[in-house]
């Protein structure tokens, strides 16, 4: 009996610790941005994350492969510093929001002394010169001097739309589609991520397995084991209009779809003959709002 | 004397720098009648408005959607335009959103760069590619796809036609 309530104290604090953890919601506008789209606007809701009820909220940003990697607006001059965050990372109340703030390009600020304009987010990562280095900036939110913070490790990022065309191992065409649209899903296993089951590198009849989800995640239907086409670019292809992808259950329609999950499988065959499925991870991506 | 060819002369060069009156250059083309009549798609392709404005390669700006879904190939669609407005479509197996039957018109007759179908309260817009393939027997329509937020065109959608 004793255990059983040790127990449940100790799930309960880690349910606890973890509301108190929770990663803060945001909104960008609009919602597809390039390294070099200009008049962004960040808007972040801190409700029940780490930093609800602190009044001057700043934001500590980094880019993935950068070097520097802290956003400009982190450090006034020399290398960014944890313990001494610039004020110009102190993000703009939102009027009748208590729980909201804002971040909007262009932004100016001083910095070393110059007054300097932000139109963009590779110049706000001091890329404004070569806009392709930065794909995917990650960020948490914290007090001023650091003793209360959100969660980092990219538990928030944006992903930005690419510059230039980059081969990967999973696209979708168009890059950002809706849920009326024609969509074609492309894998390309030449560039397997290494956390891939690696017997995908020689696995045959590649099909894909597509399901259609609501904005919390609840799946609404799925289609399995679709056909691949293989292309030029040596990619497997499957092309499908969501409305058309099955039967939506009663209730339901394409207009409840917001997602879309996408699960590759291959054959693989084994000594004694058997074939064995192998599967990738599961791709998502979200549909846009289009009119 | 003098005085008399000075201003004969003077009176010569002024008439002569009015311009001439231009000449009709022939009937204004009326699209309509030219339009009417049975159209089946041969081709359908989808491209990605930020992949071509970054000049990706054609393979990751475009795609022929034409014969994508082998079961329901998008060349099973046809439209009648009627000479009296009315129009007929017929999607066939395919997955074409159009609408299917209602009223036709040009959203300018002079100069039309938009074929506007209404059936009851529902109205679709389909740009018109170039005029001057009509007299061949040959249509381009073109649909855009906006992003709600900002109006920036994201997908664009192009049919070509030709005629029965």
């Amino acid at each position: 009996m004793k255990k059983l309530i040790i127990l449940t104290i100790i799930i309960l604090a880690s349910v606890g610790l973890k509301a108190q953890n929770a990663a803060p919601k945001f909104t960008v506008t609009p919602s597809d941005i390039d390294a070099l789209t200009e008049n962004v606007t960040i808007v972040f809701d801190v409700t029940g994350s780490a930093v609800e009820g602190v009044t001057d909220i700043y934001i500590w940003a980094w880019g993935e492969g950068l070097n520097p990697a802290e956003m400009l607006l982190c450090y006034d001059e020399g290398s960014p510093s944890w313990g001494s965050i610039s004020k110009n990372a102190k993000l703009d109340p939102v009027a009748g929001e208590p729980n909201k703030r804002i971040l909007k390009l262009p932004k100016t600020v001083t910095r070393a002394g110059t007054t300097v304009t932000f139109n963009n987010v590779a110049e706000l990562f001091g890329v404004g010169d070569t806009p392709g280095k930065i794909k995917k900036f990650g960020f948490l939110l914290r007090s001023q001097d650091g003793s209360k913070q959100t969660p980092g490790d990219m538990a928030t990022s944006v992903t930005l739309l690419p510059l230039e065309f980059e081969a990967s191992y999973f696209r979708t065409f168009p890059a950002k589609v809706s849920n009326k649209d024609v969509v074609t899903a492309y894998l390309n296993l030449n560039l397997l991520e290494s956390s891939e089951d690696q017997k995908l590198k020689i696995a045959g009849k590649i099909k894909a397995s597509i399901s259609l989800l609501t904005t919390n995640g609840t799946k609404i239907l799925t289609t399995e084991l679709m056909s691949t086409t293989y292309t030029a670019q040596g990619e497997y292809a499957v092309s499908f209009l969501p409305e058309k992808l099955g039967t939506f259950p009663t209730g339901t329609s394409i207009s409840n779809v917001a997602k879309c999950q996408l699960v590759f499988s291959g054959e693989v065959y084994e000594q004694g003959g058997t074939a064995q499925l192998v599967n990738t991870k599961t791709f998502e991506f979200e549909f846009q709002q289009y009119e | 004397m003098k005085k008399i060819l000075s201003i004969l002369a003077i009176s010569f060069l002024v008439f002569a720098c009015m311009p001439d009156e231009i000449p009709p250059i022939g009937e204004k083309t009326d699209y309509k009648p030219m339009l009417a009549g049975t159209w089946n798609l041969v081709k359908f392709e989808q491209t990605d408005a930020d992949a071509e404005s970054k000049g990706f390669p054609a393979f990751a700006t475009t795609k022929d959607l034409t014969n994508v879904f082998a079961s329901h190939p998008y060349t099973d669609f046809s439209i009648t335009f009627n000479a009296d407005g009315t129009f007929t479509a017929s999607k066939g197996t395919s997955y074409m959103q159009m609408l299917t039957s209602g009223n036709w018109l040009l959203n300018d007759l002079e100069y039309p760069s938009a074929i506007v179908l209404k059936n009851g309260s529902t109205t679709q817009t389909v740009s018109l590619g170039s005029l001057a393939d009509v007299i061949v027997g040959k249509l381009q329509l073109k649909e855009e796809r906006k992003q709600s937020d900002t109006g920036k065109v994201k997908i664009k959608y192009s049919y070509s036609l030709t005629k029965n």
